[in-house]
């Protein structure tokens, strides 16, 4: 890792680093060039949990109006099923398959984590890449499950 | 919601959540193919409608301490910020009321 600095701040200064702000009290470094910066396992499971729970949260409200539609009565119910149908709604599926998958996963993870369970830097970095992949493989899994 | 408050209801709303997620996931594996008079059969049950409000309103509390922070976190202009924790709220109380709706009348 010689040279870079790590997500959590714990790297070697950089002299490049501009000092922004002009109240001395306040002029602290601040690194934030996304192209040097190493990102852990660790760290990018984390953004992942984030990415999919918004792109759940945008999920919400269409996933509501397809629960209305569905219960409308028999033709209504027809028309959700047509809606589901088709290359946009099935890329769609695909991907909250995978953000449920890795989301849900990656929940459980901080809950462990919570409680101290794989707390240790090399064990939480192992559990990371289990849940990155895991993550794939059942939205995947879910996806291929409920859509073929 | 903030603070302690926030951290609680989020882990607590998370195990509610993976909980019916399993049991959802499962429901549907062993169900005989999609049809209309066995979906409004299976939510006419209160068990089965209660336990879906439920799971309906962890995630709308789950998806509110998220949301919320993520735009704490990445937004930073006043303005900006307070139009998009409002349209989050109205996304979520709108699905929310919507779908409460749809759940009485289907009992």
């Amino acid at each position: 890792m010689s040279g870079k600095a790590t997500a959590n701040g714990q790297g070697q200064t950089n002299r490049r680093m501009p000092l922004k702000d002009p109240k001395p009290a306040r002029r602290r470094p601040v690194f934030l060039d996304l192209r040097q910066i190493h990102f852990p396992p660790q760290a990018i499971a984390s953004i992942a949990h984030r990415l999919t729970g918004v792109l759940m949260i945008l999920a919400i409200l269409p996933a509501t109006w397809l629960f209305a539609l569905s219960l409308s009565g028999p033709e209504g119910f027809a028309r959700a099923g047509e809606a589901l149908t088709g290359w946009p709604a099935g890329s769609a599926a695909l991907l909250l398959a995978l953000s449920l998958a890795h989301h849900l996963l990656a929940g459980i993870r901080y809950l462990l984590l919570d409680i101290d369970i794989g707390i240790a830097r090399t064990t939480a970095r192992r559990s990371a890449l289990w849940v990155l992949l895991l993550g794939v493989l059942v939205g995947l899994g879910l996806w291929w499950g409920l859509w073929a | 919601m903030s603070g302690l408050a926030a951290w609680l209801v989020q882990r607590i709303s998370a195990l509610y959540l993976a909980v019916f997620t399993l049991y959802a996931l499962a429901r549907l594996s062993v169900a005989d193919a999609w049809s209309y008079p066995a979906w409004s059969e299976w939510l006419a049950s209160p068990l089965n409608a209660v336990m879906l409000w439920l799971a309906a309103l962890a995630l709308l509390l789950h998806a509110w301490v998220g949301g919320r922070d993520v735009l704490l976190d990445y937004v930073h202009p006043l303005g900006l910020r307070v139009v998009m924790l409002t349209a989050l709220a109205g996304w979520l109380l709108g699905s929310g009321i919507w779908f409460t709706a749809t759940l009485l009348e289907a009992l």
